[in-house]
């Protein structure tokens, strides 16, 4: 059943991920990390990388539903403080509809974990409001688990419509929905559900176990209701696999005797005497067998079975004794843990299950509770924890080996960063180029063509200036034509200068947006420069954060123990009382056993004939 | 008779003490997840400083046509990474997900990244594609991206590179 559960909080938890089937909607791929490691179930993993994502302002679009991701994974991994400071932060923003609907449906989950029934009902209904299509079925599956909690079965009924009718999560509901029906007011309506959920086709081990319980649970009510010959219809072909095999083996032979079959109720009942006696279900027949001999008149086979089962109650008596002692010591439960493996880190394999160890038959049932589960968890969590702390704390040498190289090379490098830094700053490029600009400018305005003249043409009107200087110092003695011919050769120059002005101008413009491109780069550089230069900072906060985390880890580490500790009394504690109940049942099953032996000495002797007490081949009753 | 007082007194301790132990579970793991967030951080800073760093990502549209069953990455000629897909990881990536490959350090300029992909396509034919980009690494984290979508009139798989600055 937890297994059940788990799927429907993953499904409520995956909200934002019902795309299958749909384009790529993932437009920041550090959301995306995020979600391939959430929709694996590595809470932890994901968790971190998403507070990772939010402090490095890796998202910006996905914000928003990170935030609301980030909330879920809370509520899913036992944080529900944060989760509920997370949504209201973000319900308090300018966030879209869907947003805040998925918000609040995970808040309304997140009270329904907290057993805030009518507040999770109240949120769903006036906050989360009618969802839209791909939310439908979590917003349905959650409305209709908060209804039966609160017994509003009629309700959660049609809740369960909005279902298809061969989703796992439907027989789920179903089951639960019909168990509350017949002990209720519709036990017809419950009896005819059980009925479609038993007869299932067969599937996974979830739904098969849904399948047994159904078939099991319609059996007891058609045991109560007077219907033995159907109980027994159904029981016939109960599975003798799984986990209600015991039970199913006991409520037949039971459906026997009520229907005085006691001659195929006891190859029934010895079947399950086969097994451990530690199994209620097994006590339960070693006591119910002589009482069958009994009644089919087999009073030495009776007494043979009444002392055989003080025998083994006696047995058990002094085992749970043995139990108790190793509770008690921490025996039990370090062999429970085993020698747990690791592959790295927070992997979630292997799975962590109690081991098979002798003492399991006796805490099998209290093994599947919800109760053992979350102390369980929990405390293999806190051993996943304190595993990834110990590799942290193992890493910390390297990480300040690595620290020490980056801030060796930073010393190498720096001097020589600097000193470029200052020859760039000297050299003042910017300014130069600045002034080239307006130059340019100036040029352009005046339709000067000379700043754009090429080599030849700067000589040749150097040249046609240096003539024209000294034609004017010769003053009057200068032949007229020389002044024509000059002014000629300048106008023919400038003629030609100005010819292809634009295309002279335009190169001149290129090189120049060249020159400031390049300046650019140089800039970008002389930052990354001066940042590095200045990495001193970062790596002075480095050799800060280093020992400062070194100590967290060792505080970190010593909580760590002393609640995994606590966890452990905690579960050792429920232990010891799965096994008081166990001896408790035995004392009642024992006290019974002897007298229903002292009964049938008591018969023989009111018979007139001496019980052969003192011998165990005598016939007692013939 | 002293393990049993003992016990005792662990059970109620437990009883009194449910709650609060909730609530402190809750606490430390608040306080784990900070210091490793804080340390995962660090280590990246110090083994993949953001000017040399590039994250290579998968990614998956849809997936009709195609299941990879594993990948191989090779840049500039090196294997950078290999990875077998989980029944879960393709569910994951199904669901729109994005899976980081790998980090690597590269110097600035231009590479060359390939990534060979092997999977399931329709009827359970085993596929097997290759696909090469380039990218120019610059300042700053950089990201490639690898995406697998549905090339609908072959009913095959197309590989992508997508550069992420």
């Amino acid at each position: 059943m937890l297994k059940w559960c788990g799927v429907v909080l993953l499904l409520i938890s995956s909200l934002a991920w019902g795309r299958l089937d749909k384009p790529h909607q993932v437009q920041e791929l550090a959301y995306g990390e995020v979600a391939y490691l959430y929709l694996q179930g590595d809470y932890f993993a994901a968790l971190t990388r998403a507070q990772m994502a939010l402090e490095r302002g890796e998202v910006d679009v996905h914000r928003a539903d990170l935030e609301v991701l980030l909330g879920a994974m809370y509520s899913a991994y036992g944080m529900p403080e944060d989760a509920e400071r997370v949504f209201s932060a973000l319900l308090d923003q300018q966030v879209s509809g869907e947003v805040a609907q998925r918000a609040w449906i995970h808040l309304a989950g997140l009270y329904y974990r907290q057993q805030k029934y009518p507040r999770a009902l109240e949120t769903l209904e006036q906050q989360a409001g009618p969802p839209p299509e791909d939310l439908q079925e979590v917003y349905h599956s959650l409305r209709a688990r908060v209804l039966m909690r609160l017994g509003r079965y009629e309700e959660a009924a049609e809740s369960l419509d909005a279902f298809a009718a061969n989703h796992p999560l439907n027989a789920y509901l179903r089951y639960n929905l019909a168990i509350s029906w017949i002990n209720g007011k519709h036990p017809g309506l419950g009896q005819e559900w059980l009925w479609e959920l038993a007869n299932m086709p067969p599937g996974a081990p979830e739904v098969n176990a849904i399948k047994d319980k159904a078939m099991l649970a319609l059996a007891i009510y058609m045991l109560r209701s007077d219907q033995e010959d159907r109980a027994l219809q159904l029981l016939r072909d109960a599975r003798l696999e799984g986990p209600f095999a015991d039970v199913s083996l006991l409520l037949y032979a039971r459906a026997l005797l009520i229907e005085n079959q006691p001659g195929r109720a006891l190859p029934v009942l010895q079947q399950l005497d086969n097994k451990s006696i530690q199994r209620s279900t097994v006590q339960e027949a070693q006591l119910a067998i002589p009482y069958l001999y009994e009644q089919m008149g087999d009073q030495r086979s009776a007494r043979q079975a009444f002392q055989t089962a003080l025998e083994r109650f006696d047995g058990l008596e002094e085992y749970l004794l043995e139990v108790e002692a190793r509770i008690a010591n921490g025996d039990w439960f370090a062999e429970m843990v085993g020698e747990p493996r690791w592959s790295t880190a927070m992997d979630p394999v292997p799975p962590f299950l109690p081991k098979r160890v002798k003492s399991f038959p006796t805490f099998y049932e209290w093994f599947a509770t919800t109760e053992f589960q979350h102390g369980w968890h929990n405390y293999h969590e806190l051993m996943r924890q304190r595993n990834l702390l110990t590799q942290w704390q193992n890493t910390l040498p390297a990480m300040q080996t690595m620290l020490d190289a980056h801030e060796r090379k930073h010393q190498e490098v720096r001097p020589q960063a600097q000193a470029l830094l200052r020859e760039l700053s000297q050299q003042d490029f910017q300014g130069r180029l600045t002034r080239l600009q307006g130059d340019y400018r100036a040029a352009v305005s005046d339709q000067d063509p000379l700043p754009f003249a090429t080599d030849d043409e700067q000589r040749l009107w150097q040249a046609q200036q240096e003539a024209e200087r000294k034609t004017r110092s010769w003053g009057k003695r200068k032949r007229p034509d020389m002044t024509a011919k000059l002014d000629f050769y300048k106008g023919v120059l400038l003629w030609e200068m100005q010819q292809d002005i634009v295309p002279r101008q335009w190169q001149r413009q290129q090189e120049l947006n060249d020159i400031s491109a390049m300046l650019d780069q140089t800039r970008k550089l002389r930052s990354r420069v001066m940042v590095a230069s200045n990495r001193v900072q970062r790596l002075d906060f480095f050799r800060q954060e280093l020992p400062a985390l070194e100590q967290e880890l060792a505080s970190l580490q010593q909580r760590g123990e002393r609640l995994m500790r606590r966890q452990q009394y905690s579960l050792q504690a429920s232990a010891f009382e799965q096994v008081t109940v166990t001896r408790k049942r035995l004392k009642r099953f024992s006290a019974a056993a002897h007298e229903g032996l002292a009964d049938l000495y008591n018969k023989a002797l009111r018979n007139g004939r001496e019980p052969a007490a003192s011998s165990d081949s005598a016939p007692l009753v013939e | 008779m002293r393990q049993v007082v003992v016990l005792l007194l662990m059970l109620v301790a437990s009883q009194l003490q449910g709650g609060e132990l909730d609530q402190e579970l809750a606490d430390f793991k608040r306080d784990v997840l900070e210091v490793n967030k804080r340390l995962l951080l660090l280590e990246e800073e110090l083994l993949f400083p953001a000017d040399t760093q590039v994250g290579i990502y998968v990614s998956l549209d849809v997936g009709h046509y195609f299941q990879p069953d594993s990948i191989t990455l090779e840049l500039d000629g090196e294997v950078l990474a290999s990875h077998l897909y989980t029944e879960r990881e393709i569910r994951a990536l199904k669901n729109g997900a994005v899976q980081r490959l790998a980090l690597a350090n590269v110097k600035n300029g231009e590479h060359e990244i390939t990534a060979f992909v092997t999977g399931m396509g329709p009827e359970d034919r085993e596929i097997r594609r290759g696909v090469t980009g380039q990218f120019e690494k610059r300042h700053g984290r950089h990201f490639v991206q690898l995406h697998i979508e549905d090339d609908k009139a072959k009913q095959q798989p197309r590989l992508l590179f997508r550069d992420w600055r």
